[in-house]
């Protein structure tokens, strides 16, 4: 086996020098003889973008640069490792969060420091044998020759060889990328058999999932989440049936108990921001992209558009909480300032930058450089035969944020008489109004609604609460919703008794709602009812 | 959090405010980290510099095993405050026991050498069983860590199926275990085995074998004296 080794390639990444030394050393000592050492997961793309390495050697914590799982992510991203290729990552850091981060992108070995010379021969001359026992089947698969994969794996599984086990995994991940659910599950349940093992388990709900029975494959990744808290992959599974299922409320908390599992995936960060502002909620949206920037610095998710999108979320936020938005709205007028030396952006990019800077000074304050910047961007718009609907709506949100209220108020109705008929585009500018226009938001108040009601006249007042709140949420502006949230709560009060909580909540609605309304608005006498009962219940104690 | 340090009316000085464990916990791991660059530096060390005499030999040998054991103790520390926080990444797979003997054997890499100690492994190369090879391997390496400090001159690995459990034994031919510490470690009751009253190494291996399980059958640790080099037994059986 020695004799071999001299014929392999070797990298090993790591920030500190002494231990490039000491592990090239080692190395050399074991047999190595092809040995390449980088101190940066940069440098280790650039080489590895130039040879191929048989063996990586890559400490998960890389000082300021990309960290070791994101470099294994684009390497399989940009298709630089083959599967016979070893990653083999290494920390000194045992805090839940690496090792989560280690078992999540699954590379072929997890080793802790301090090592031993002892330690890598072993792990390396294991790795290598299994490596020349699957070897073949690598070819096949690479090839795209399922018949001689699937032959070549079931020949191993019935040697009852060590790598039985991971061929049954493989033959099940090959028989379900060819659509053979059949076949898939016979493997899945073989390996139930002996074991009740957490990836077994969650393939048979994904082959319920390429069924299109959402529902099974709910429950089933739900009970196995409730067994294994840690299986992310159950989670990503739950998410795809919970997305085929629209059941967005759930989808959010899915994800976000995902990202708690494992925080330092990027991409399970950008799927919850996304979630997250889809259902309104602005400050877990704005905490999640915050992260997305943040650890994404030195990965393929530092882009000009998830920039933009933590911007967007902190002015949502701001709406919704000034003082705690505040330190946000800070870091992304920075963000915003830098992206212009930082990304080539094209000019609606470079638009949507603008008008959301111009928001986030507004609100901040700053009315003087948000004017500047937005009569800049009309300049450019001037002379655009085209606007699209989401740099139509920040342009009203703009207007909105330096107290322009007039003017905001008649573009918005301008955009209602130009999209007229253009569902989709009506959709988004449904939470810029005090009532909705398109038919979907037209459907979701009527059936957040009527289930509401139906709640409060059982004395449900949390049930009717829960409803009111999520379509109050994503339609911040609705006054009929807020009214009815309001009056559940009072509900809530009669019932459960005075809470501070509940009464600020409602006195911050109302504040919202006399800023839309005056004597003559349709909502205006029950929204003298509901004042008074409220001032009744706060002072029945 | 600090809400709930209020309430139990506890001292409102600021400190107070702070999730004391919590604090350890980061403390205890930037510790583990600091020790994990001293064993490599020793480890250099005594590959660079052999020792010269019987002295120098002894003090490298101290010297190895007091900072593995700390090592050894802050794992678990941390592993213990993830149990407590239901943190743990816990990860069944198949794994071949004698591949965990090799790699713990290996951390422990001139350990026993040094300390002129025999280690001996009595394994079926192609014997697997289910387990968590992380936890599992830090239980035998503190183990070992252990028996080397406690052996005359042999140590003995051994792991064999019985009775739908897998059982492994660590074996010395040291003086053995102390009367009350083959008391407290009951398998019928593993509650009883709390941090107040054995080891904390005890109490670690107990709370991992015991997260281990198949149905209602639940791991479990045993300690004996005797077996085949006459000394102590560690004993950890898995479902």
């Amino acid at each position: 086996m020695a004799a071999r080794y001299k014929d392999l390639r070797v990298l090993v990444v790591d920030d500190f020098n002494s231990f490039r030394i000491t592990l090239n050393k080692i190395l050399y000592d074991i047999g190595f003889r092809k040995i390449d050492s980088v101190g940066t997961g940069e440098e280790a793309l650039v080489l590895c973008d130039q040879h191929r390495f048989d063996l990586i050697f890559c400490d998960y914590n890389l000082g300021k640069g990309k960290n070791g799982q994101q470099l294994l992510e684009e390497l399989r991203l940009k298709k630089l490792l083959k599967p016979q290729d070893i990653f083999i990552l290494l920390s000194a850091e045992t805090s839940r969060y690496v090792v989560m981060s280690a078992f999540d992108c699954e590379p072929d070995a997890y080793l802790t420091k301090p090592i031993t010379s002892k330690v890598i021969d072993q792990r390396v001359k294991r790795l290598l044998s299994r490596r020349s026992e699957l070897l073949s089947i690598y070819n096949s698969m690479v090839a795209g020759d399922t018949k001689s994969t699937v032959e070549q794996l079931q020949n191993i599984i019935k040697k009852n060889s060590r790598y039985s086990m991971d061929c049954q995994k493989l033959l099940a991940e090959t028989y379900m990328k060819e659509n053979l659910l059949k076949e898939a599950e016979q493997v899945y349940r073989a390996v139930l058999e002996v074991r009740a093992l957490d990836w077994a388990q969650v393939g048979l709900a994904n082959i319920k999932i390429a069924q299109g029975d959402y529902q099974t494959a709910a429950k089933w990744l739900e009970e196995i989440i409730d067994a294994t808290p840690n299986c992310l992959k159950a989670y990503d599974a739950l998410v795809i049936a919970l997305e085929a299922l629209n059941n967005e409320e759930k989808l959010q908390k899915v994800k976000e108990k995902a990202v708690e599992v494992s925080p330092m995936s990027i991409g399970r960060q950008v799927s919850l921001a996304k979630t997250a502002m889809d259902n309104g909620d602005s400050e877990v949206a704005a905490k999640a992209y915050r992260k997305t920037v943040k650890f994404g610095i030195n990965s393929h998710y530092n882009t000009a558009e998830n920039k933009l999108s933590y911007a967007k979320a902190v002015t949502r936020y701001y709406d919704d909480d000034a003082d705690k938005a505040e330190d946000m709205a800070k870091e992304a007028v920075q963000l915003i300032n830098q992206m212009d030396d930082e990304f080539l952006m094209d000019s609606e990019l470079k638009v949507k930058s603008q008008l959301l800077g111009s928001q986030l000074w507004a609100l901040q304050g700053e009315v003087n450089k948000a004017d500047a910047i937005l009569e800049e961007v009309n300049d450019t718009l001037s002379h655009k035969a085209y606007v699209d609907i989401d740099i139509e709506i920040e342009l009203v949100n703009a207007l909105v944020a330096k107290h322009d209220t007039d003017k905001a108020q008649k573009k918005i109705q301008d955009l209602i008489e130009k999209y007229k008929g253009d569902q989709s585009s009506l959709e988004k500018i449904d939470p810029l109004l005090l009532e909705p226009v398109s038919e979907k938001g037209k459907k979701d108040l009527a059936a957040a609604n009527k289930k509401g009601i139906e709640a409060y006249k059982t004395r449900n007042y949390d049930a009717a609460m829960e409803f009111f709140d999520r379509v109050e949420k994503r339609y911040p502006r609705y006054i009929g919703i807020k009214l009815n949230l309001v009056q559940a709560i009072i509900g809530k009060i009669r019932a459960e008794g005075v809470s501070e909580e509940l009464i600020n909540r409602c006195i911050a609605m109302f504040d919202m709602v006399e800023s839309f309304i005056d004597a003559n608005s349709t909502h205006y006498d029950r929204y003298r009812q509901l004042k008074d009962m409220l001032r009744q219940v706060s002072s029945a104690t | 959090m600090s809400r709930l340090y209020s309430k139990k009316g506890e001292s409102h000085h600021e400190l107070a405010e702070l999730d004391f464990s919590m604090v350890l916990a980061s403390s205890v791991h930037d510790m583990k980290n600091s020790l994990g660059m001293l064993l490599n530096s020793l480890e250099e060390v005594i590959t660079e510099t052999p020792p010269q005499s019987e002295g120098q030999k002894r003090n490298f040998s101290v010297l190895k095993y007091e900072a593995s054991r700390i090592n050894s103790e802050l794992i678990q520390l941390l592993t213990i405050y993830r149990f407590k926080e239901d943190k743990l990444p816990f990860h069944l797979d198949e794994n071949y026991i004698s591949d965990t003997f090799e790699d713990q054997i290996a951390r422990n890499d001139g350990l026993f050498e040094i300390r002129g100690i025999e280690l001996s492994v009595d394994c079926d190369p192609d014997l697997a069983w289910f387990y968590d090879n992380e936890l599992v391997g830090n239980v035998i390496h503190n183990v070992l860590i252990n028996s080397s400090r406690y052996a005359k001159s042999k140590v003995h690995l051994s792991a064999a199926v019985k009775e739908d459990h897998l059982n492994i034994s660590i074996e010395d031919d040291g003086t053995g275990f102390p009367d009350f510490m083959l008391d407290v470690v009951s398998p019928e009751d593993p509650s009883k085995l709390s941090i107040n009253n054995t080891q904390l190494g005890l109490f670690f291996a107990g709370k991992i074998a015991h997260f281990h399980h198949k149905g209602d059958s639940r791991g479990y640790i045993k300690l004996e004296n005797g077996g085949k080099l006459g000394g102590g037994v560690f004993k950890i059986s898995l479902p």
